[in-house]
């Protein structure tokens, strides 16, 4: 069984370093792919902004804002510094810079991306190793029928069918539009965040259900947690301490995948309640066409999935001996 | 398996037949606003007066296209690049895959977002970019499996009795990716369903007056209280075709892992 | 006195209601070894998870008793079983590599057996630990105990689940073959650890194995199993040297035996390695390959010459496979000068003309991962046909289905796909396709490893038959030192990327003068010379 192995044993801190490098470089080329897909496409962004018939003046006036009097390779240097100070310019719509925007609404996203993560994280978990132990029983079967038909549904379907549910069509308890007035502070509306969350979180429990489960069931039929049995380890023992463990590492990239997914899926919870955050702060920008905003707000959500995979990267060599320790 | 086929079979068949079989013109006033159902509009009608179930028949082609093309090109852009990736062994596999992950980098929606906001909703644009968001997802999943293939030993046996390396790749490699591709294919046509309609739900896809399932519910959300169906119909319309697709992509899975495609061990 | 009493035990498949084990019967007193000899599928894994009360998903137990000391095991409630597991039976199991849990540290896993079945004082477990490994020869330092399962060498690892098996003092013992993915050196150790464990502390084991050398090793009796069945109880002398059961004497026949080469002294095969004038097809001369830093093969000279088989032994890490696929130009090839029919062979495989390429082949130790699952044995197999001779598809077809039956395969193999085959048949098409190439010299890749002893044997034969007529050059790899008495010419013995004994087979067997190889042929268990 011999095969050569062309792999020296890497330490798990010179990885890691390797792999944040790499996520510096893929930082610097998402700030070009926003950039590609912004500024520098072919035509002038000042007359796509103010349309066709603009005045000549107004479209001049734009120009000198956005900076676009120089050419395309020093526009991009100067936004890329401009976002390194933490500069992202000033938003066309409100003429407010747009660090201070992003941070009110940041906040409210962050609260909702927190909490929806906050409640299906551990669902999912409690829910796939619930069904993984009671494999293909009725329970199990339950579980995978309704996972199969969550997957399919867009979020924005769900939603919907939430807002008909609980604040609409059949029943009124709940808010359909999430109104959380600027400046005040979003604790006070624990109702306005209750649909959202509970959107996101029926969007990506599935994945993460499915995942532990199969997970679980791969690990109950390892052959150590066999051997734990035969070794007369009481069976609530050898799934917490035998099988748990290892079978919530790769549970780990799974909840990154949750979270970047989440992030993205702001996007269209947040204009179907109408809740002030990052993602429906995108949607505005476009129908306003304000290019700053657009840009900010596309390099944000594009860092944090390389921030949060790298973390998820940290996790698992924690969490995993053989990538932890330096021995071959 | 049959119920999944049933399923896109019948959303397949409003969205191409329903044009012919719809009673009013999508955009031609027929009632008050926000009728209930009657004779004269089955499902009632919409916030403009338009008649609901027309505007159901007549709203499936556009998603429909849609999300087979961008499916299908970058279902075919990904499955490239994963053979590529997973069979060059060399800084061409690290070069791919440092690429895909950057387009990985934007949520699917957001990317489309982006290049819509100064291009504007054009409907090739939107299937151009969600395919582009597409491929880097399914290249790795190819990668992966290719990597496992190329790992055991009978490509490299293929190699020592002289194949030339587009036979390995079209004969012995891409045989052994027909079911692992299916079932991908599936999946992303299920995501296709959902981004396409919901960049038109956000109002960045297909442009009023014309009839679409995403826009619909966008369109007639407002009247949810006097007038539930022009949410309910299109609504039940996506469902059913993201649920069909993916109940299939499931039955394909299944049955592959039932047969095995693993070598029984000796 | 009997501590294990198994009577007419019944196991069926659940769903199928197969029988994969009838009317077992056996007993052990304590303190002896009972061998359970079968090959794969013959349910001897069944029988011995029985003595545990246990089963694998989908297998029930249908009848029959298993007394431990007295106590009917089948008839307990799960609580009684669960005291019993591991206090007063425990297991070893095959590879102690999966069997340990990756994310805990060893000496927790060896303390838990106590913790379990609250054996002695809390404060006192860490000492009875150490003490435990002392016995089997482990360090039972903190260091040691705080190790992960993956900083353990393979025969580490086994003799920790010895220790882990012994340290609740248990009645009898159950072994699943652990010495199957050792090496000689370390089977040789693991196996005296056992027998030196069992005497000492006076517990009875069911030692399950396909390698009946290694039952003349360490049995004080055998029992021989065949599809479910048990065809034949007794002594170990009397089985091994007087077996009764035709299956049995099959089984031995079958058997590589270390001292086989003094019978074939002075047969056909001594003549053409007379024929000294016979040039080299295929040499090697200062060999070296190195992977990053780490060097693998030092300097290595070797020469074949058509018609010879040449083994090249070695335990795993040696570099065997690695000469062996450098020479094919796999991975790179190597650095130094290989000649082959006279020519300056290029290191690298696509480097090398096609006709190169035709002659040199190379056959794999997997026979149904190196054939594509997708396409039929006869599909496989006519590949070289088309590629190398430009046959249409339809006349390749034709010439593989020849071929296929030329190595005595059923006719319905060649529309078969690869998973629908044994493992045997699978190995004999992929030699029929290294045949088709019409090579000089194939590299064989531990090509009988993963298979039954009784099909390794006709496999065997095959080769000998295949170079004796077709005056091919073999080039035989293997980790197992006793399969080479019964084929090679010539023998390279491998170790630490150098040859350290190179010549006739008979010499290196006969009178060895490296102290690995003497090491290695004594420690190799061997059914003629058993030892006690």
């Amino acid at each position: 069984m011999e095969r050569e192995q062309n792999w020296s044993p890497v330490q798990g801190g010179a990885w890691l370093l390797r792999r944040a490098l790499l996520g510096v470089a893929t930082l610097l080329m998402i700030s070009v792919v926003v950039f590609l897909g912004t500024q520098a496409l072919p035509g002038d962004p000042a007359i796509a902004i103010l349309g066709r018939d603009a005045a000549p003046d107004r479209v001049e006036l734009l120009r000198q804002q956005l900076g676009l009097n120089v050419p395309v390779i020093q526009q991009y240097f100067n936004w890329l510094s401009g976002i390194l100070h933490g500069d992202f310019g000033r938003s066309l719509a409100s003429r407010r810079a747009v660090s201070g925007l992003l941070a009110t609404r940041g906040l409210n996203s962050l609260l909702l991306v927190g909490l929806s993560a906050a409640i299906c994280i551990p669902v999912s978990l409690a829910l796939g190793g619930w069904s993984a132990m009671r494999r293909d029983k009725p329970a199990d079967l339950s579980v995978w029928v309704l996972t199969t038909v969550l997957t399919a549904l867009p979020e924005f379907i769900v939603g919907m069918v939430l807002v008909i549910l609980f604040a609409t069509t059949v029943t009124r308890l709940l808010p359909a539009v999430s109104m959380i007035p600027e400046g005040e502070s979003p604790f006070y509306y624990a109702s306005a965040f209750i649909l959202p969350a509970l959107t996101l979180v029926l969007a990506t429990l599935p994945y993460l259900t499915r995942l532990f489960r199969g997970s679980m069931i791969e690990v109950l039929q390892a052959d150590y947690v066999e051997m734990a049995r035969l070794k007369g380890v009481m069976e609530r023992r050898v799934v917490l301490r035998h099988a748990v463990p290892n079978a919530l590492i790769p549970t780990v990239q799974g909840s990154a995948l949750v979270l970047t997914y989440m992030a993205g899926g702001i996007v269209v919870v947040e204009y179907l309640f109408r809740f002030p955050g990052l993602g429906s702060a995108l949607t505005d920008a476009i129908a306003n066409r304000d290019l700053p905003v657009i840009q900010a707000i596309a390099v944000i959500q594009a860092a944090l999935y390389v921030v949060v995979n790298l973390l998820a990267d940290y996790l698992t060599i924690r969490l995993t001996p053989r990538l932890r320790t330096s021995h071959g | 398996m049959a119920v999944g086929t049933a399923m896109v079979a019948l959303v397949i068949g409003v969205a191409v037949l329903g044009p012919m079989l719809a009673p009013h013109t999508p955009t031609q006033f027929v009632q008050r606003p926000y009728a209930l159902p009657s004779a004269k509009a089955l499902l009632g009608t919409d916030g403009l007066g338009r008649d609901v179930l027309s505007r159901v028949l007549n709203g499936g082609f556009s998603v429909l296209w849609m999300s087979l093309a961008a499916t299908a090109i970058g279902a075919a852009l990904g499955t490239t690049i994963g053979l590529v990736a997973g069979y060059s062994r060399s800084i061409i596999d690290d070069v791919l895959m440092w690429l895909t992950d950057v387009v990985l980098a934007f949520p699917q929606v957001v990317l489309v977002l982006l290049f819509v906001s100064m291009l504007g909703p054009q409907l090739w644009l939107i299937v151009l970019v969600v395919s582009i968001s597409h491929a880097p997802r399914v290249a790795r999943m190819v990668r992966g499996v290719t990597i496992e293939i190329v790992n055991q030993p009978f490509i490299e046996a293929a190699e020592t009795i002289g194949v030339p390396t587009r036979d390995i790749l079209l004969r012995e490699l891409l045989p052994n990716l027909v079911t692992p591709l299916m079932v991908e294919i599936g999946l992303r046509m299920t995501w296709s369903i959902g981004i396409v309609a919901g960049i038109s739900f956000l109002g960045f896809g297909i442009q009023p007056p014309a009839s679409d399932w995403g826009l619909m519910i966008s369109e007639n959300r407002d009247g949810l209280i006097l007038q539930p169906f022009g949410v309910l119909a299109p609504l039940a319309m996506i469902a059913v075709f993201t649920i069909g697709t993916n109940l299939l992509a499931e039955a394909i899975s299944r049955s592959a892992s039932n047969i095995g495609d693993v070598s029984p061990n000796t | 006195m009997n501590v294990v009493e198994v009577d007419r035990l019944n196991v069926e498949v659940s769903r199928t209601r197969a029988r994969v084990a009838r009317d077992v019967c056996f007993e052990i007193e304590a303190g002896k070894i009972l061998a359970l000899v079968g090959e794969s599928g013959s349910g001897k894994t069944t029988v011995a998870m029985a003595l545990l009360g246990h089963t694998r998903r989908g297998a029930t137990i249908t009848g029959g008793t298993v007394r431990l000391a007295g106590a009917d095991i089948l008839s307990l409630d799960r609580d009684s079983l669960r005291a019993m597991r591991g206090r007063d039976v425990s297991y070893i199991p095959q590879n102690p590599g999966i069997a340990l849990n990756p994310s805990q540290r060893v000496g927790r896993q060896v303390a838990e057996v106590l913790e379990t079945h609250g054996i002695g004082l809390p404060e006192k477990r860490r000492e009875r630990v150490a003490a435990a490994l002392q016995d089997v020869a482990l360090p039972s330092d903190d260091a040691f105990l705080n190790r992960y399962p993956h900083e353990l060498s393979g025969g580490q690892q086994q003799r920790l689940m010895i220790a882990m098996a012994f340290i609740a003092k248990p009645r009898a013992i159950v072994l699943d073959e652990p010495t199957t993915g050792l090496d000689i050196l370390t089977q040789a150790h693991v196996l005296s650890t056992i027998r030196d464990m069992c005497r000492r502390h006076k517990v009875c084991a069911l030692y399950i194995t396909h390698d009946l050398a290694v039952v003349a090793e360490i049995a004080d009796s055998v029992m021989v199993m065949l599809k479910g069945e048990i065809v034949e109880v007794g002594d170990k002398d009397q089985v091994l040297h007087r077996p009764a059961h035709r299956y049995t004497r099959s089984l031995l026949a079958a058997a590589p035996d270390i001292t086989a080469f003094k019978a074939s002294k002075g047969s056909a095969r001594a003549e053409p390695l007379a024929d000294k004038a016979k040039l080299a097809v295929l040499s090697g001369k200062n060999l070296s390959k190195s992977f990053g830093r780490l060097q693998v093969l030092h300097g290595l000279n070797f020469e074949l010459r058509s018609g010879e088989v040449l083994a090249l032994v070695g335990q795993s890490g040696s570099g065997k496979t690695t000469l062996g696929r450098s020479l094919m130009g796999l991975s790179g090839g190597c650095s130094g000068e290989i000649r082959f029919k006279g020519d300056l062979l290029p290191a690298a495989l696509f480097d090398r003309s096609n006709d190169q390429r035709r002659t040199l082949q190379y056959i794999y130790q997997n026979p149904h991962a190196s054939m594509n699952p997708r396409r039929t044995i006869a599909e496989n197999v006519s590949s070289p046909f088309q590629h190398f001779f430009g046959m249409s598809r339809r006349d390749a077809h034709r010439r593989s289905v020849d071929l296929l039956a030329e190595l005595s395969l059923p006719k319905s193999i060649a529309d078969a796909f690869p998973r629908e085959i044994s493992g045997g048949e699978c190995q004999r098409a992929s030699i029929a396709r290294a045949l088709a190439c019409s090579p000089d010299v194939i590299i064989c890749d531990e090509i009988t490893s993963a298979l039954d002893v009784s099909v390794q044997a006709s496999i065997i034969k095959l080769l000998q038959d295949l170079s004796r007529e077709r005056g091919l050059a073999l080039l035989f790899i293997t980790h197992n030192i006793a399969l080479v008495a019964s084929i090679a010419d010539s023998v390279a013995v491998m170790q630490g990327g150098t040859i350290v004994d190179y010549g006739p087979t008979a010499r290196v067997l006969g009178e060895p003068r490296h102290p690995y190889t003497i090491e290695l042929i004594e420690k190799t268990p061997s059914v003629s010379l058993s030892r006690r």
